[in-house]
């Protein structure tokens, strides 16, 4: 055997089981047969069964958190469709399928045509994320699409009565179930995007059986939907039911009344927040009245008048400085002249010869006669001179007419 | 104010206001007008609160 590749038994059955694991064709498959062996682990909570048809059988093992969800319990003879992958059990190398799902088999075809529904929209994207669209805060007008007669339209009444009866609920009443309804449901879609023009619609009904929500797994109502412009929500149901309207509404509610809630705001929450934000502006602008009255008090405040009042005060100081100081000038110019011309004109008028005449003669008599003229005396007359303080009397010795110039 | 804005463009309007008041440094005057209009805006929103009865209305599908 020499220059063979030798492998163990453990290699073949883990390449064995690589191989199967890596073909995507033997996961999340649907394998329809009959129960045989069923076993439900008391301790592990794991089922162990086989899977036969006329010609064949095959292990399988469904984990605890799967068997969990059943709601049923499996049993030998029942005709089943799985959803499972295929894979090897290593220990025994034994190709066995591990199930998610077990769905009896009158049921079960319904259900399978809903997760191939399910997944082909998928892939085509209609339940993606990004095309979601945000459901308005708070809508003045929303839509409804709802029996007129079940109780998802009451509740849905009842809950927006009570948090947002701003609103305007439009119905469009359709039937839920039936062979209609899927027709009726989509027609009403597109009336209420396109007429009505809600800011959100809720579409849904109450509880029922699995063949009664049927209605909401319709492929064209789940276009529809998608294609809508106004966002939905989707309500089918309890809590525990999914359709495949929910999947590609822009939001699932759990239940009817809860579409309610998440299409509305709570009009107590919001009347206080609207109390408390006047409340809040009203205190703003107090403050910023005050702010500003006291930088006005500041300007009308002493501070500022004693300034302007200290400019004024300087000023008028100074102008009175002004005011001394050419007084002053003034008075020492007019005393200098006073000084220098006074005494220069007394000294003038003290030389004046007239003057010395006047004071120096009083009267000149001859012969007991007042002489004026020259040629009333001749030389060696005797004339009589009168001064103010006495007389003399002299003897003219020389005589000259004609004026003497003063 | 415009007469036929809607409740939410009222609120949005409300949130712009608030956010000038507090963060803008903005005249007295400007202030007092944005404080009026916010008092408006108030009153419209608790008014259409206190008015408010739920309507309900039917269309057909066909």
């Amino acid at each position: 055997m020499a220059g063979f590749n030798i492998l163990t038994v453990s290699q073949i059955t883990a390449y064995l089981k690589s191989y199967l694991d890596e073909n995507k064709k033997l996961s999340g498959i649907y394998i329809k047969g009959e129960i045989t062996d069923f076993k439900a682990n008391f301790y592990s909570g794991h089922f162990y069964f086989s899977l036969k048809d006329q010609n064949s059988e095959i292990n399988c093992v469904m984990f605890k958190s799967y068997a969990e969800r059943i709601r049923f319990l499996p049993k030998d003879g029942m005709s089943v469709i799985v959803r499972c992958d295929l894979s090897v059990y290593q220990k025994s190398c034994s190709c066995q399928l591990y199930v998610y799902d077990i769905q009896p088999e009158g049921l079960g075809a319904k259900h399978l045509a809903f997760e191939q529904l399910k997944e082909k929209l998928e892939k085509e994207g209609l339940f993606d994320a990004q095309y979601k669209k945000d459901i308005p805060p708070y809508p003045e007008k929303i839509g409804v699409i709802t029996s007129a007669y079940g109780a998802a339209l009451q509740d849905i009444i009842n809950v927006l009565s009570r948090r947002w009866p701003v609103t305007k609920i439009v119905l469009t009443p359709v039937s839920v179930q039936g062979e209609d309804a899927p027709e009726q449901l989509l027609k009403a879609v597109k009336k209420q995007d396109a007429l009505v023009r809600p800011e959100v619609i809720i579409i849904g009904r109450g509880g029922g059986s699995s063949e009664d929500l049927s209605a909401f797994n319709d492929e064209k109502l789940a276009r529809a939907i998608f294609e809508c412009n106004t966002p939905v929500i989707s309500a089918v149901g309890h809590e525990t039911d999914f359709s495949i309207c929910d999947f590609v509404a822009d939001l699932r509610a759990p239940t009817p009344s809860a579409a309610a809630e998440l299409a509305s705001p709570d009009i107590n929450v919001l009347r206080q927040t609207i109390d408390g934000n006047l409340e809040w502006m009203k205190d703003r602008i107090l403050k910023k009245c005050d702010n500003y009255a006291k930088i006005l008090n500041d300007v009308q405040s002493v501070k500022f008048y004693n300034f302007t009042d200290k400019i004024i005060e300087s000023r008028n100081k100074k102008l009175k400085e002004i005011e001394k100081e050419l007084l002053f000038s003034y008075k020492d110019t007019l005393f200098s002249i006073q000084n220098k011309f006074i005494p220069e004109l007394s000294r003038l008028d003290s030389n004046n010869p007239a003057k010395i005449l006047k004071n120096a003669l009083y009267r000149i008599e001859k012969n007991e006669k007042k002489v004026v003229s020259v040629k009333e005396v001749s030389v060696g007359d005797k004339i009589d001179v009168f001064f103010s303080d006495g007389k003399i009397t002299a003897t003219i010795t020389e005589k000259e007419e004609g004026g003497i110039p003063f | 104010m415009k007469k036929d804005i809607s409740f939410e463009e009222a609120l949005e309007k409300l949130a712009q206001i608030n956010e000038k008041l507090e963060f803008e440094d903005i005249s007295l005057d400007e202030s007092v007008k944005l404080f009026k209009e916010g008092l408006e805006l108030s009153r419209f929103c608790q008014k259409k609160l206190d008015e408010a009865k739920l309507e309900i209305e039917k269309t057909d599908i066909d």
